[in-house]
């Protein structure tokens, strides 16, 4: 336990600095759209993938109470999202076949995200200060890379879907709750608002 | 047990406060992800560009408002603030329209059309309005493809095309806007290297905010290495 605490801090520092230079090169190689930017997109979610093997997530973990709570949380996001527009506006945005590509891409970065953040990253700050601290470090580190995409406006909104989902991994033990939100609110808010 | 039931309330809490920090569909976007490329309707095609109307009283022009071809994706749009438009001498209503058209038979000289022509025009009665002066509307419009080429919204005034003061880079890259004070025709061109006119800005995810990013993670870190020196020398 104490090896585990002393461990955690240095793990969790290199793990920050990881995922903001992964947001760092995002930004960068993006230009102008970043969040328009495919070549961009696939960099960062090489980066997050090298983080994640480094930090050693347990990835046969599934726990199906997660998976329940997950599809709870993604349906509550997307009805957020969703409430405030008009039932006319409200259908897919691009044709089909760009669904191909598109989907595939949105749910590895949202699940490599949630693997990082609320698994690897949530587990090294959690050993070391507690359940609390672990859910706002995770939920600022969310907001902030989010930043370069969509300006700094989206701050608070990226800051409370943070604590949202690091509060889904308290509640179920596993980082797949808000994987399986995460990822269901980026494809249907994406495609559908 | 405790714990979790101090976590799921924390959840609602936090559902709340972003339903108060988002207020409604107009916000930022709410996640990550790349955004997805709108699908283009050209003009000529099938299905084509759909035009827009709408008729405002004299109420509703003491406000701002904003017309769109397709509320969901649209491919062209007007902003109009407070005081722009105003009903002519013996009417109350002001209709304001958005309509694709086939391009002029005059090229632009400083670069090619990207997508299509689009007609903004306002009407009081049967007589065309004017936007007061000192009050310009914003025209948005969608390009055909993102990044890669320097895109700056220009109008035609009957006789060439002349940039609209500084075009802007919105949304996921694939809009641009500008402000003018005379409606009319407009295009998005896509900028020659040499062009001197124009140019464009790109939207919130410039240098700036990449700077913010930088100065929170070092702060981050010089805070983690702060306390693991200050509680190793404990």
């Amino acid at each position: 336990m104490i090896a585990a605490r002393a461990a955690g801090q240095p793990r969790a520092a290199a793990l920050v600095v990881a995922v903001g230079a992964a947001a760092t090169l995002r930004a960068v190689i993006g230009g102008a759209a970043p969040a328009a930017s495919v070549p961009s997109a696939v960099v960062f979610s090489a980066m997050l993938a090298a983080a994640v093997l480094w930090g050693g997530t347990r990835l046969t973990r599934v726990s199906w109470r997660g998976v329940a709570v997950g599809v709870g949380g993604g349906a509550a996001l997307v009805g957020l999202s969703l409430s405030g527009l008009p039932a006319a506006v409200i259908g897919p945005r691009a044709a089909a076949a760009a669904l191909l590509w598109w989907v595939p891409l949105v749910t590895a970065i949202a699940a490599l995200e949630e693997l990082v953040l609320r698994g690897v990253l949530f587990d090294a700050v959690r050993s070391r200060s507690g359940d609390g601290v672990a859910v706002l470090v995770t939920a600022v580190l969310f907001a902030v890379i989010h930043a370069p995409l969509y300006g700094v406006q989206a701050l608070p909104v990226d800051l409370c879907v943070g604590v949202f989902l690091g509060c889904l991994r308290v509640t179920t033990g596993t980082v797949t709750a808000p994987l399986v939100a995460h990822v269901l609110a980026d494809v249907a808010t994406g495609w559908v608002g | 047990m405790i714990r979790r039931h101090a976590a799921l309330a924390a959840a609602v809490g936090s559902l709340l406060a972003l339903a108060l920090v988002r207020g409604g569909g107009d916000g930022p976007p709410l996640y990550d992800g790349i955004c997805l490329p709108p699908q283009y309707l050209l003009f000529g095609a099938k299905p084509g560009p759909p035009s827009a109307a709408q008729t405002y009283t004299a109420s509703d022009l003491s406000g701002s408002f904003e017309l769109a071809d397709n509320p969901s994706t649209p491919q062209a749009q007007i902003i109009v603030g407070s005081g722009s438009l105003a009903p002519a001498p013996g009417s109350s209503t002001v209709t304001l329209t958005i309509t694709p058209v086939a391009p002029p038979a005059a090229k632009p000289s400083d670069g090619t059309i990207d997508g299509n022509v689009y007609s903004f025009a306002a009407k009081s009665g049967p007589q065309a309005v004017t936007l007061a002066p000192g009050h310009p509307a914003t025209v948005v419009l969608g390009a055909t493809s993102s990044g890669g080429s320097q895109l700056a919204l220009e109008r035609f005034d009957g006789t060439r095309w002349t940039a609209v003061g500084k075009t802007f880079q919105s949304g996921c890259g694939t809009t641009y806007e500008a402000a003018t004070q005379t409606l009319g025709l407009f295009a998005l061109v896509s900028q020659g290297a040499s062009s001197g006119n124009g140019g464009t800005t790109a939207p919130g995810g410039g240098a700036p905010v990449v700077l913010i990013l930088v100065v929170v993670l070092a702060a981050l870190v010089l805070i983690f290495g702060s306390v693991r020196l200050t509680r190793r020398r404990r």
